[in-house]
């Protein structure tokens, strides 16, 4: 977990050095958009390579619509309390 | 939305090719990922140093705007709290970095891939990436139920960009730099929030 915080650390100090640098930037935002999709297709090969994972597929869909689910409701909820504050306080 | 759709596709090519055992070998033999989660880390990293628009938002925000962000990240909190009663075999902290992902699917899939495993990965690739389908489905309800926030709250991270234009329809213009701002700061929080809950 460290390297994780360490490579984005130098990167956030480079970047504000470099931020200034428009076609830098547009170079920056490319490669991390071609590293997103690499990075994907190798999450897709270890799960399709991955006998179990691909017979437990349909656990996996239902398991994340719960969460999503759960995290929208938990989200819509605290929201609306906090707006109900808020427009108390407002007044 | 398009992004969306191509990184799905990378994904599902990825399972569909090795599935069908149609990869060369030395593809599945090495494991490649962790050193292109440091470079994806540190080119993020320069993303969020270099983006000028972003702090400038944050810093013309008055300090009872993070408020909403908060909101989210607690509901999501509680909301995650239910998931591992629910779910047994789910590990509570697994759970929470799942959900800590609010929408920012690819970065937070790639990161738990990593640091965990690829089945918790792919679920919340799937989780986040619905996270923004619901949102777009259902922000006029949210909005006429759950007062201005809930349907900014509900996009997470991707109330600055994808969910914002149906959120701006749905609540109005005046609240469209207010979404931005929560977007903004909750993409931000995400590289740092998820290895957080994995490490506990």
């Amino acid at each position: 977990m460290e390297q994780v915080f360490l490579c984005m650390g130098v990167g956030a100090l480079l970047g504000f050095l470099i931020r200034k640098r428009r076609v830098l930037l547009i170079w920056v935002e490319r490669t991390t958009l071609i590293t997103i999709f690499v990075l994907l297709f190798l999450m897709g090969v270890a799960i399709g390579n991955n006998t179990e994972v691909m017979y437990e597929l349909g656990n996996v869909g239902i398991t994340a619509l719960y969460i999503t689910i759960a995290s929208v409701t938990g989200s819509v909820i605290v929201a609306w309390f906090l707006y109900r504050v808020w427009s108390k306080i407002g007044k | 939305m398009r992004v969306t759709i191509y990184i799905l596709l990378f994904f599902i090519v990825g399972v569909v090719l090795s599935w069908q055992g149609w990869l060369p070998d030395f593809l599945l033999e090495t494991d490649y990922s962790s050193y292109a989660l440091y470079v994806l880390m540190f080119l993020v990293g320069i993303g969020i140093g270099s983006d000028i628009k972003a702090w400038k938002t944050i810093r013309q925000m008055k300090l009872k705007v993070l408020l909403i962000p908060l909101a989210t990240i607690v509901g999501t909190f509680l909301g995650m709290i239910v998931i591992s009663v629910l779910i047994p075999t789910l590990n509570f902290w697994d759970a929470q970095a799942i959900g800590a992902g609010y929408g920012y699917y690819s970065l937070s899939s790639i990161m738990i891939s990593e640091m965990r495993t690829e089945t918790l990965g792919a679920i919340a690739l799937v989780a986040n990436v619905m996270r923004e389908i619901i949102t777009l489905l259902l922000v006029p309800l949210f909005a006429r139920f759950g007062g201005k926030f809930a349907p900014i709250s509900s996009g997470g991270a991707t109330s600055m960009d994808t969910t914002l234009p149906i959120i701006v329809q749905s609540i109005g213009k005046e609240y469209a730099i207010i979404s931005v701002f929560h977007g903004t700061v909750l993409t931000i929080l995400v590289p740092f929030i998820v290895p957080l809950f994995l490490s506990i």
